[in-house]
């Protein structure tokens, strides 16, 4: 951390006191399933997306609004059937190709966490968005369903996952705001879909005139690309790592 | 540790020292100096052969000249007068309307070359030259008594000087170097309007002169009736008081005042046009009536149109399409007036022509040589009519004639005679089709077969064909590029750039910041060849400052350290201070629309506060009500009693805020509405300079006690008070000084950069109490973000990549008779306020001071004191090699001066490759040549002068380490 320019490296003498044991990456459920199900997960994304393209530009408030509860499904099933809930001792490797022993016993225990992992998503995460978004210059006087439609879309792709897994620990959290969680696909998935939609927003000041430089669909086209490619980075090639800043 | 000190230290000077080098030396290549060929044009040889034949010269009974159409010229300039303004149904302007419908009237759409501001403009439109870019800076920056390369026109041919030289029977005679004009006072020329045109043509060369000054945009009535009084007793026949006069020129500027303030559908648009309608009728009926203006030619011209918001300077639609008007009782070919403009254009109502045609044109109808450094080309349809098929050959030979000496004064006499000589036998076989060498061999063919028709049929045909070629050539200046210039300008920057990256103490591994910066520096550069995003560069601002704040909010988080404690004993992160980073930076950037896509937009500044004036005028004592408080907290603190630095800060801001209710009253009274009035009143008797001077004095007076004062103070204050860095004391005073160069409704975003800066000051603040790490590791990050900051506020002021958006209307604060110094400080100040607000805060966040009460304890002090004394003796004592550059290696400042001196040399070098690569693109003149000029200003103003310059002073004066 000590790489500044100018200045000796000083030894971090007194590491902070951790209260938190050090969160390790998720592990998806270790079922065939799951497997499957994870996979499949951002390709029905990036089609869905690919296939509404011309009637979102059309008419983009219509067409995310009819959108989300979709994606809201897409999202409870991709935790309930691919991620350990909150709590859930990590999944002990098992035979993959063995049935489980009994997939109904812990129906409840997973639909429930999925359930309130949207439910918080919708009322906790969607509204702070929202503000996210206007802070980093999107339109205050005009097209608020656009924006407010966009920070759902964003907070659908970002949240529900932390919420399955990680619940609602303040720390984990500060953790995840901060940057110090360790990426997986989870994590990678909610990362990329902010970065996503940082990075969504270039094409619109070019003297292009296309329809599809009206906002926000540039920006929600960059949230699903890089939900994606977040998920699949963060999953597989840079499973495990830590950000660090300095 | 000395040696590598001063290598870092010598490798940032070079590296400094090569940007202006680079700087110049692309710009030389860039904008080609032309020659200006010097002296009048006379009558030359072949001149008098052609005249001789049709009874005209020496020996005939009539002179050079005198078989004219014309004697007398009016010449009325309207400012801004867009086309359409004239010629268009929504215009207002019948009478010239009905003259065209009568054929007494000849229009155009004369064809305004970019930078669309008014001295360029007249430049070309009295002396028929394209005045480059260069010239534009000359608009801003044209002083009194400077050579004749500069500003001035005096000595250089222009109708003008030919009609006066004619007017008072100066020396005529061949060669046309003797001559001289000896100052006469004789009613030659009779100039009324905007001062540009005294500026121009100084001293006596006009017999009689009132200049009206654009300063305030709000009058839109006072400046023109100024211009008008004079006009009733100029067209009376000449008296002893008034002596004749061959030309009398008027310059109105209400309308492009008008189009400033309120854009060309304003209301007070359609009466102004009514009004200049009733002077152009008041001037024909004249001319119609008496009988000694019978020979007089009328010319209604726009200088330059505007655009849509009302603006001009670049070449957007309108902005380039002014109206040109021939009037005359003498011409008689009644033409169709169209309501709309033709088929695929907008302000093209009648053949386009160069605004330079004006002027061989007027030669021809007023019987004088054409101007030496003249392009245009003479205009058939003015003058073949009056002129006859003789005369009008006549005419065409003279202005080719004129046109191949400026084309030989180029390429030099001996290439272009072996170019022509050439082409003579190829054209009497044929045409000059398929000449495709080059535009010079075109020339070259197309002049050899117009001599080659010389009286045979043909010959009008062919000579215009060369004239256009040669204007066309002569015109575009992307021929005379020096490319090899251009890339050695380039190779300059890129070694400062290269020298300004190793001036880095450290390169690797690379930091948060370092990265950043790397970052934002590379994407800035690609995004240079992008014109849309030159154009509309605020939103990368506006995009990477706030992913900046976030970042630094996260980098916060993980190093965790001390919080923020609120006053009800609570304690958050620090990292929460970047909500209100964001949410004024989200404000601010709403301030002011700025860019060309979405120009005239709503914003605060233009659509909020004229609703709201209260409200503006609220947060703008709230403002400098902040800004006293400074000047009492730090300025003034422990070199004045408490009392007196209250009563001496009041004092300070009291005249300030007067002067900004004066001004603003003058300049945009729909901001004032009556507001104040007692104190408008009780000041009346004070002129706006004297208000502005007392201001700046008191500021001057208050820097010299503030820095005595302090110095003295220093030396017996005991360690265990809290010492205010000087940098800390003046660096309210600054604020007050670019407070008052801010147009009132951006003054509240004073108040906006002090909420940021003091965010920055505790969201900066290190993790752990560690003195020595304190300033050395948030160089970096403090560097970025003034960077970042910089340009923002630079855009959320209003500032734009346009001419059209540079605001002068501060720039004669205080200042009497025209002094360039001043000018162009205060210029700079006002357009770059917040830029340079902000390198003075970076260097107050630079400084360690006692900010967290942890910290401002005095047993704390004592401990940071020693600890510093323990480190230094540490590092003095281990070898230089290991690393013992910490402290000694390179100052905080130096690692601050080094990322902007990176960024500097970095977007230079991009935007100069951009100009170089991109030299043909249809952009090149209205995009990227303004963009090197901003970037011309930020790299020596804003770096050079500012951050380093100003930087350095403070950073010296607040020396505590
Ligand atoms: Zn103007």
């Amino acid at each position: 951390m000590s790489s500044t320019p100018g200045i000796k490296p000083i030894p971090a003498s007194k590491p902070a006191p951790t209260p938190l044991p050090q969160a390790k990456p998720t592990e998806l459920l270790h079922d065939q399933y799951s497997f499957l199900a994870a996979n499949l997960h951002p390709v029905i994304l990036l089609s869905g997306l690919a296939l509404s393209f011309n009637r979102l530009v059309q008419d983009p408030v219509m067409t995310l609004a009819r959108a989300a509860p979709v994606v809201i499904i897409l999202q409870a099933l991709y935790c309930f059937l691919c991620l350990p809930s909150t709590g859930q001792a990590p999944p002990q490797p098992k035979n993959k190709w063995k049935k489980q022993a009994k997939p109904s016993q812990d129906f409840g225990a997973r639909a429930v966490p999925a359930f309130l992992s949207l439910l918080l998503t919708i009322t906790l995460t969607i509204p702070a968005l929202f503000l996210v978004l206007i802070f980093f210059g999107a339109p205050l006087t005009t097209h608020q369903a656009h924006t407010i439609l966009l920070a759902a879309h964003l907070g659908l792709l970002a949240t529900p996952q932390l919420f399955y897994v990680h619940g609602l620990d303040v720390r984990v959290w500060m953790q995840a705001a901060s940057l110090q969680l360790p990426l997986d696909e989870v994590y990678g998935m909610s990362l990329g879909a902010v970065l996503g939609a940082w990075f969504g927003a270039v094409p619109i000041p070019l003297d292009w005139d296309r329809e599809w430089q009206r906002w926000p669909v540039t920006v929600l086209v960059g949230v699903y690309v890089g939900a994606c490619l977040g998920k699949v980075v963060g999953g597989y090639l840079v499973k495990g790592w830590r950000v660090k800043l300095n | 540790m000395a040696p590598r000190r001063r290598r870092t230290t010598a490798a940032l000077a070079l590296a400094n020292l090569l940007l202006p080098l680079a700087l110049l030396v692309f710009a030389t290549g860039f904008f080609p100096y032309k020659p200006v060929l010097p002296g009048l044009a006379g009558w030359d040889e072949e001149d008098w052969a052609d005249a001789a034949g049709a009874g005209v010269g020496v020996g005939a009974g009539v002179k050079m000249g005198e078989d004219a159409p014309f004697d007398k010229l009016v010449f009325m300039v309207v400012d801004a007068l867009r086309s359409d303004f004239v010629f268009g149904k929504g215009g207002r302007m019948g009478f010239v309307q009905s003259l065209i419908r009568e054929g007494s009237a000849i229009p155009f759409t004369a064809h305004a070359t970019p930078p669309t501001v008014t001295m360029p403009r007249v430049k070309a439109l009295t002396t028929g030259g394209v005045p480059g870019f260069l010239d534009l800076i000359l608009n801003f920056a044209e002083g009194d008594g400077e050579g004749g390369a500069g500003g001035e026109l005096g000595g250089v041919d222009s109708w003008l000087a030919q009609l006066r030289r004619k007017g008072l029977g100066l020396g005529l005679g061949l060669g046309g170097e003797e001559g001289e004009t000896q100052g006469g006072t004789d009613g030659g020329l009779v100039f009324y309007g905007d001062d540009t045109w005294l500026k121009l043509f100084p001293g006596e060369f006009f017999g009689r002169a009132e200049g009206t000054s654009s300063f305030f945009v709000s009058d839109f009535t006072q400046v023109d009736t100024n211009v008008t009084r004079h006009l009733p007793s100029e067209l009376l026949p000449p008296s002893s008081t008034k002596p004749e006069w061959t030309a009398l020129i008027t310059h109105y500027l209400g309308l492009d005042h008008i189009g400033h303030k309120t854009g060309p559908a304003g209301p007070a648009m359609l009466p102004k046009q009514r009004e200049m309608d009733a002077v152009f009728r008041l001037l024909y009926e004249a001319v119609e009536a008496q009988a000694h203006l019978r020979d007089t030619l009328i010319v209604l011209v726009g200088d330059h149109g505007m655009n849509a918001g009302g603006n001009h300077g670049g070449s957007g639609p309108g902005e380039t399409e002014p109206a040109l008007v021939f009037a005359s009782p003498k011409f008689a070919s009644p033409r169709e007036a169209p309501a709309e403009p033709r088929e695929g254009t907008e302000f093209e109502f009648y053949r386009k022509v160069q605004q330079s045609d004006v002027v061989p044109t007027l030669a021809g109808l007023l019987g004088f040589p054409v101007p030496r450094n003249s392009l245009g080309v003479v205009l058939g349809e003015v003058c073949e009519g009056l002129l006859g098929a003789e005369g009008w050959g006549r005419l065409l030979r003279r202005n080719a004639r004129q046109v191949r000496g400026v084309v030989e004064a180029g390429l030099g006499a001996e290439r272009w005679r072996g170019l022509v000589e050439g082409f003579e036998e190829r054209v009497r076989k044929g045409g000059c089709e398929g000449v495709a060498d080059g535009e010079e061999e075109e020339m070259a063919c197309l002049w050899a077969r117009a001599v080659g028709l010389k009286g045979l049929e043909g010959e009008a045909e062919a000579l215009l064909a060369f004239l256009y070629k040669a204007q066309d050539a002569l015109s575009s200046t992307a021929s005379s590029y020096d490319v090899p210039r251009m890339g050695a300008g380039i190779a300059i920057a890129g070694g400062s750039l290269l020298l300004a990256v190793l001036a880095f103490p450290v390169l690797w591994p690379p930091t948060l910041a370092g990265c950043a910066l790397t970052a934002v520096t590379g994407l800035y550069g690609v995004m240079m060849f992008a014109s849309s995003y030159v154009e509309e560069e605020q939103h990368f601002w506006y995009w990477t400052t706030p992913a900046w704040l976030a970042l630094l909010a996260v980098r916060s988080l993980q190093q965790g350290g001390s919080r923020l404690s609120l006053p009800n004993g609570l304690s958050v992160p620090r990292a929460l201070l970047v909500i209100p980073l964001l949410a004024s930076h989200r404000l601010m950037l709403r301030w002011n629309q700025t860019g060309q896509k979405h120009a005239g937009a709503p914003d605060v500044a233009h659509a909020f506060f004229p609703d709201h004036h209260i409200l503006m005028w609220l947060a703008v004592l709230g403002t400098y009500l902040l800004v006293g408080a400074q000047l009492t907290r730090s300025s003034f603190k422990g070199v004045l009693a408490a009392e007196a630095a209250v009563s001496t800060a009041f004092v300070m801001v009291l005249p300030a805020v007067v002067f900004k209710l004066n001004f603003t009253q003058a300049d945009a009274p729909e901001l004032v509405l009556g507001l104040g009035e007692r104190v408008r009143a009780f000041t009346a008797g004070l002129d706006l300079v004297a208000q502005a001077r007392v201001v700046f004095v008191m500021l001057v007076l208050a820097t010299g006690i503030v820095v005595v004062g302090s110095t003295w103070k220093n030396e017996k204050t005991s360690a265990k008070e809290a010492k205010i860095t000087l940098a800390d004391r003046l660096h309210p005073l600054l604020t007050l000084f670019l407070v008052t160069q801010t147009r009132a409704p951006n003054v509240p975003l004073f108040f906006l950069l002090e909420l940021q800066r003091s965010c920055f000051a505790r969201l900066l603040l290190p993790p752990t109490p560690n003195p020595n790490s304190k300033s050395h590791s948030q160089a970096l990050p403090i560097a970025l973000t003034s960077l970042l900051l910089s340009q923002t506020t630079y855009f959320a002021f209003g500032g734009s990549n346009s001419i059209s958006s540079i605001d002068l209307s501060n720039a004669y604060n205080g200042v009497a008779d025209y002094n360039i110094v001043a000018v162009g400080i205060l210029l700079f100040a006002g357009n770059w306020a917040g830029a340079v607000w902000w390198c003075s805060a970076a260097v107050t966040l630079l400084l360690p001071r006692p900010e967290s009460p942890a910290q401002s304890k005095v047993g704390s002090r004592a401990w940071v004191a020693q600890e510093r004394a323990k480190l230094r003796t540490d590092a003095a004592g281990s070898a230089p090699e290991a690393g013992g550059d910490g402290e000694e290696g390179s100052s905080p400042w130096m690692i601050h001066i080094t990322a902007t001196t990176v960024f500097s040399a970095g977007s230079l070098v991009a935007v100069m490759a951009a100009c170089t690569l991109l030299r043909t693109h249809l952009f090149i003149w209205t995009v990227f040549s303004p963009k090197y000029l901003y970037a011309m200003a930020w790299a020596v103003g804003w770096h050079l002068i500012v951050s380093v310059g100003l930087g350095w002073a403070l950073w010296g004066c607040g020396g505590v380490v």
